[in-house]
């Protein structure tokens, strides 16, 4: 991703301090660092050495502007993208006024962070071979959990599908992290890699014997878990996803990150995403393809 | 800073408004709750409400719309799994319990629960919500009807005996008929104000951005609006007013105090920071101390009868 991200770091900065206390902070820092790294996509860097050594793979915390402006009134969740040596990145792709706003502020400019929050992915127990399939800024949480998965004692081998609508909107700079062992490219239009989505590389390495013993880690839009968790069913491999949803707060009082529960596993209709998640078991939640007649 | 607000003593006026504090624990990583003036739950039926389909909020100028229906765990599992938490850590804070139902005799059955249970969860004060615009029953249609009001307010203060506040709806032409049927009808007082209705349409879809289609609207667009309909229900009625909506600094807090609330409520502002309601009761204290005034001075003094306690020799006077 970034020059920073490649640097060689100690250590003792990239493996989580367990002591860390398990607090929220609300965290006032300038940007301390941007690049653009596709079509309307920045990474955002800031000093946060707390974070950065307290953070979990797929955790997120609530980025706004200090102090907040009309068009970004409230902090938007990011997943944290990478932390080394006391400093994250986001992956901010400019969707709507708020988000554009973010993605073109200065070095300098005050922001605030509010987190951790949420639950990442399992770190534990990896398997020996995990699928990472990323769509869009869906990749974020990728490059801090391939960190993680190499720093185990026996780290797995890590396969990274990675889809975009266009070449140009890829992020550039993969090939210079280190830790994806395979990268399988593909764009809708088929302008860089393969013409096809993120589930045609699942069915390429289905059929070419790479899931055996894998275990899958989905983060994109929505649209693309819901065909990713089809073939998921289908090819019966365990996996986790990490959703979106509209966040009003990021620790459960708005009440607004709500996503439809597995009625078989749950008593409630709805799960709230910044607690229950935003990674989750994918057998937690009701897809659409299950609510069909 | 300490304030009585309808028999009930407070340490500082300022609260925590329902919906927008969950039931207290989910600050348990963040703050010591204990130094708000009370906490206000989410408002809890007499059984569980999964509340609307998503998306359930949206970002707008000047504030936010929910679509949340008033999801909620119901009085019993508040009970049974908040209460305890919520005894051991509030301290001097007070505890406000927001109550509602679809129907008159639903916000009458959990009043009663409420009622049997007020000792062992340590309630201080109940709160009927009646101006939620995001059910369709139950919520503003309520509180919007003069004669549903009433029905609702002689069933609750019937069954409960602690302080009883009632959450006024600002979809109304006129709050006044309905903070002056509060008081006839026995309430202690009124919190000023819920949410306005609101609707984004989103232009992709071509359909309204919320699951449920409209939503509530709160945020700094608020704050005009609430201090007005606190400034004209202070004239009307004798029983305190609890202003909520827009407060997110100790400059909107005190509008409110001075248009005579004797309390009031930190709601959308703890979403982008939880702190909000701390930095309000600090900006409070600094700005009484600044202006060598009690909070008593401030409490209604924007009305004209309320002569200024101006000191001597205070600076730009």
């Amino acid at each position: 991703m970034t020059r920073a991200a490649t640097r060689a770091a100690p250590a003792a900065s990239e493996t989580p301090d367990p002591a860390a206390e398990r607090r929220v902070r609300l965290l006032r820092t300038p940007l301390a660092g941007r690049e653009e790294v596709g079509e309307r996509t920045w990474v955002l860097w800031f000093e946060a050495p707390e974070i950065a050594a307290a953070v979990q793979p797929g955790e997120f915390l609530m980025l706004g502007f200090h102090p907040p402006t009309a068009l970004a009134f409230l902090k938007r969740p990011f997943s944290v993208c990478d932390a080394v040596e006391g400093r994250i990145s986001l992956l901010v792709r400019a969707y709507g006024p708020g988000t554009a706003l973010m993605a073109q502020a200065r070095i300098g400019d005050e922001f605030e962070l509010l987190g951790l929050f949420g639950r990442g992915f399992k770190l534990e127990d990896p398997a020996r071979r995990v699928v990472m399939v990323a769509g869009g800024v869906g990749l974020a949480p990728f490059y801090l959990l391939a960190r993680r998965l190499k720093a185990l004692p026996r780290p797995p081998e890590i396969l990274l599908v990675y889809g975009e609508r266009t070449g140009a909107a890829l992020t550039r700079g993969l090939e210079r992290f280190p830790h994806f062992d395979r990268v399988l490219l593909y764009t809708d239009d088929g302008s860089a890699g393969e013409s096809g989505n993120v589930v045609d590389g699942l069915r390429r390495l289905a059929a070419a014997g790479d899931l055996t013993g894998a275990r899958l880690c989905g983060c994109g839009p929505r649209r693309m878990l819901e065909a990713l968790e089809v073939e998921r069913e289908r090819l019966q491999i365990p996996g986790e996803y990490s959703l979106e949803e509209r966040m009003g707060c990021g620790f459960g009082i708005c009440q607004g990150c709500a996503v439809p529960a597995n009625p078989a596993r749950s008593e409630r209709a709805y799960h709230l995403l910044c607690k229950a998640g935003p990674v989750m078991d994918p057998e937690l939640l009701l897809w659409p393809h299950q609510t069909l007649p | 800073m300490a304030v009585e607000v309808a028999g009930i003593r407070c340490q500082n006026p300022v609260w925590v408004a329902s919906g927008t504090f969950g039931y207290g624990d989910d600050f348990r990583d963040i703050f010591d709750i204990s130094r708000l003036g009370a906490v206000v739950t989410k408002t809890l039926f007499a059984r569980p409400r999964d509340g609307n389909p998503p998306p359930r909020i949206a970002e707008v100028p000047g504030g936010m719309l929910n679509s949340i229906g008033l999801a909620n765990i119901g009085w019993k599992a508040f009970l049974e799994e908040k209460a305890p938490w919520l005894r051991k850590h509030l301290g001097g804070a007070r505890l406000v319990v927001n109550i509602a139902g679809n129907t008159v005799p639903q916000y009458v059955a959990v009043a009663e629960q409420v009622e049997r249970g007020r000792v062992e969860a340590g309630v201080d004060a109940v709160e009927i919500n009646i101006s939620c615009p995001n059910v369709d029953e139950g919520g503003t249609n309520i509180g919007c009807d003069l004669r549903l009001t009433r029905d609702v307010l002689r069933g609750v203060r019937a069954a409960i005996s602690l302080p009883l506040f009632v959450k006024l709806s600002p979809n109304n032409a006129d709050l006044v008929p309905f903070a002056r049927l509060a008081e006839d009808e026995g309430a202690d007082g009124v919190t000023l104000i819920n949410t306005l209705y609101g609707m984004s349409v989103d232009l992709g879809s071509r359909r309204p951005f919320l699951g449920h289609g409209s939503g509530g609207l709160s945020g700094p667009s608020l704050l005009p609006v609430g201090v007005y309909w606190t400034y004209k229900v202070y004239k009307a009625v004798k029983i305190p007013i609890v202003g909520v909506g827009g407060i997110s600094r100790a400059e909107d807090a005190l509008q409110y105090l001075m248009a005579g609330a004797r309390a009031v409520q930190v709601g959308t502002a703890s979403f982008l920071d939880p702190f909000a309601s701390l930095n309000v009761i600090e900006g409070i204290a600094r700005f009484l101390e600044r202006e060598g005034l009690e909070l008593e001075d401030v409490i209604g003094a924007a009305h004209e009868h309320r002569p200024l306690n101006v000191p001597a020799g205070a600076p730009g006077r």
